[in-house]
């Protein structure tokens, strides 16, 4: 039983970091309505500048800020010298998809040769893992959740809070009315992508420090996972990525117990297959969203 | 100097094949398959085994093994490739799976894909791949001899290729599989069934891709994961846009351009760099950069598509006639009744 509940321990590890990633993807979406397959880049990038950060100025706060504005920069980045261009000649969504999956080449080809295609290491101070109930945490894994609890509360605050979080969803829901009733969608467009990245840059340092080494797929190979939670959940819902990063987190690690570890990264893609053939709007879907998708 | 040209020429038919059944499923019904290097993959490694020696445990762990003729190799590529697409395509085409959904099924079963075959070491030797597959065209041929045989036979299946596939672009399979692709909303109230059209042609760019593998390991001799990451794919695509997406031609301009001038300009890059792993991470990224530039500022290619004009000319009814769908393949909702203007 202590077993199951140290599973589900880091199954809730793994849901935090991972609730940002979709969290992220699931807003980009929302408002550009095209899969962004360099997502993973941003992830990649913040645990690069994380990396070299702290090795220059061996503080770890700096590092982790210098990362996450990394990620803001690289999202803002591919929205400005990539998208905005392409948005104006041609709106075809495999055009969309095939550039930024082209971007996320190049990003990582440019990280392979700028850090070498062996694996980094992130030294952070020796975590000792300690009892909180039936879970088994390191303070690592405790700040992680909390943070995460913490930004997931701030990104709905924003959301449903603020001006622009009203607009974000208004653009969301539909960018030609939104125009409109006067919202400058172009603004919201980009500020969405700096949140997105800053977002991503999180989980990109919180899967960095503790898998404690990574290379240049960090964040190709967390893509697909983070796709499965988003799709899960329901591709533009920001609440549905965040179930769905829940159970995608959950289930991967509990049978990762039950079964060998290996297979967590199958379970997750399982999952995702299934969510495709049953159900491709999530498990929210409404009538009328599936008939928009 | 002759061997070098000879190989560059074969690699480039290789490449020709590709692009041509990239071309039916993204250039001509727009379907955006990441994981079209799979099938060739599959076409490689079904003939490998095939016809290649049996396993030898201990070093090499594969299925198979079963000496056989190398048309019995051809085949049965074409066959598991197309099988495998078909299967592919019949989960992913669905009327659920548009878009950005199609990018994410099929970007997830390439790296899958990719990820299962490394790892299972008794199904093709894992990451070591396929070794000592027997060339085909007799033991007795000196290799110049082989070189310039194999040559005339990959010049020959490219034509087969290159005239089915033009045949079926102005066929009227072919224009509906454009109307598809340009407005499948107005396909179907045409009355087509858009999933069957577009499994054929996903299926038919599949074992193009398989006969593409199959006809590389014939000549390599050998086949391992490290031949089709995800980048192939992409570098298929660049070929594509690079000729001009929908032109038969064109896209074989295409791939003779970037195989012949790009890859051979980035075989200059090594003298500057001192990590050699790193010129291919060079490579890997000017592909991308290119397909953006193109995208960007010649989406049409070299050669673009040429379409048949849009406005209703009374000249050309009488030519366009006898060119409607003939086949009664279209479901009960109706075949359309339109002359001439149809298109």
């Amino acid at each position: 039983m202590s077993g199951l509940g140290q599973a589900i321990g880091y199954g809730i590890v793994t849901s935090a970091i991972l609730g940002l990633s979709a969290i992220a993807m699931s807003l980009q979406f929302g408002v550009t309505k095209h899969a962004n397959l360099a997502h993973g880049e941003f992830l990649t990038v913040a645990a690069y500048t994380l990396v070299l950060v702290q090795s220059r100025t061996g503080s770890l706060a700096l590092a982790v800020v210098c990362a996450v504005v990394a990620g803001a920069a690289a999202a803002w980045l591919l929205n400005r010298i990539v998208l905005v261009p392409f948005r104006k000649v041609s709106s075809r969504l495999a055009v969309m998809l095939i550039v930024t999956f082209c971007a996320g080449q190049i990003v990582q080809g440019a990280l392979a040769i700028g850090f070498g295609l062996n694996y980094v290491n992130v030294t952070v101070s020796t975590q000792v893992a300690h009892q909180v109930g039936p879970f088994l945490w390191t303070s690592l894994d405790e700040i992680i959740i909390a943070a995460a609890v913490v930004i997931f509360a701030g990104v709905f605050a924003v959301l449903y809070l603020t001006p622009f979080g009203r607009s974000q969803r208004a653009v969301a829901d539909d960018i030609a009315l939104a125009r409109v009733k006067g919202i400058r969608a172009d603004r919201v467009l980009w500020q969405t992508w700096l949140l997105v990245g800053a977002l991503a840059g999180v989980a990109g340092v919180a899967l960095a420090v503790t898998s404690g080494t990574f290379n240049n797929q960090l964040g190709f190979n967390y893509l697909l996972v983070t796709f499965a939670a988003v799709i899960v959940g329901g591709l533009g819902k920001v609440h549905g990525a965040l179930i769905g990063a829940v159970i995608i987190g959950l289930v991967t690690e509990i049978s990762g117990y039950y079964l060998s570890s290996g297979y967590k990264q199958v379970f997750a893609l399982l999952l995702l297959a299934l969510a495709l053939i049953l159900r491709p709007s999530g498990i929210f879907a409404t009538e009328a969203a599936e008939t928009r998708a | 100097m002759i061997q070098f040209a000879l190989t560059s020429l074969i690699f480039l038919t290789f490449q020709a094949i590709l692009v041509l059944g990239l071309n039916v499923q993204f250039g001509l019904t727009g379907i955006l398959n990441l994981a079209y290097i799979v099938f060739y993959a599959a076409g490689a490694y079904t003939a490998g085994v095939l016809t290649g020696p049996p396993p030898t445990p201990p070093g090499l762990t594969y299925i198979g093994g079963w000496n056989l003729p190398f048309y019995v190799g051809i085949l049965g590529a074409m066959v598991v490739a197309g099988l495998l697409s078909a299967l592919v395509g019949a989960v992913a085409l669905g009327r659920r799976l548009r878009g950005s959904y199609l990018a994410i099924t099929t970007l997830v079963v390439a790296v899958v894909a990719l990820q299962v075959v490394s790892q299972a070491q008794g199904l093709f030797d894992g990451s070591l791949g396929l070794l000592n597959v027997p060339l085909p065209f007799g033991r007795g041929l000196s290799s110049d001899a082989f070189a310039y045989l194999y040559t005339g036979f990959m010049i020959v299946v490219v034509a087969i290729c290159f005239a089915v596939s033009a045949r079926l672009r102005r066929a009227p399979f072919g224009r509906i599989l454009r109307v598809i692709r340009e407005d499948e909303v107005a396909a179907s109230v045409f009355g087509y069934n858009i999933f069957k059209y577009k499994l054929i042609a996903f299926t038919f760019g599949g074992v193009l891709a398989g006969l593409a593998g199959c006809l590389t390991i014939f000549y390599v001799g050998s086949f391992s994961p490290a031949g089709w990451g995800v980048g192939e794919t992409l570098f298929t695509l660049t070929c594509v846009f690079v000729g001009g997406a929908g032109s038969t031609l064109g896209v074989v301009i295409g791939a003779s351009v970037i195989s012949l001038v790009f890859v051979q300009l980035t075989t200059l890059l090594p003298t500057l760099q001192s990590d050699p792993s790193l010129i291919l991470v060079a490579r890997g990224m000017l592909i991308p950069l290119l397909l953006i530039l193109v995208l960007r500022f010649r989406p049409t290619g070299l050669l673009p598509e040429r379409l048949p004009r849009l406005a209703y000319r009374p000249g050309a009814a009488a030519e366009a006639v006898p060119e409607e769908p003939g086949e009664d393949s279209s479901p009960p909702g109706g075949q359309p009744q339109v002359s001439g203007g149809q298109r």
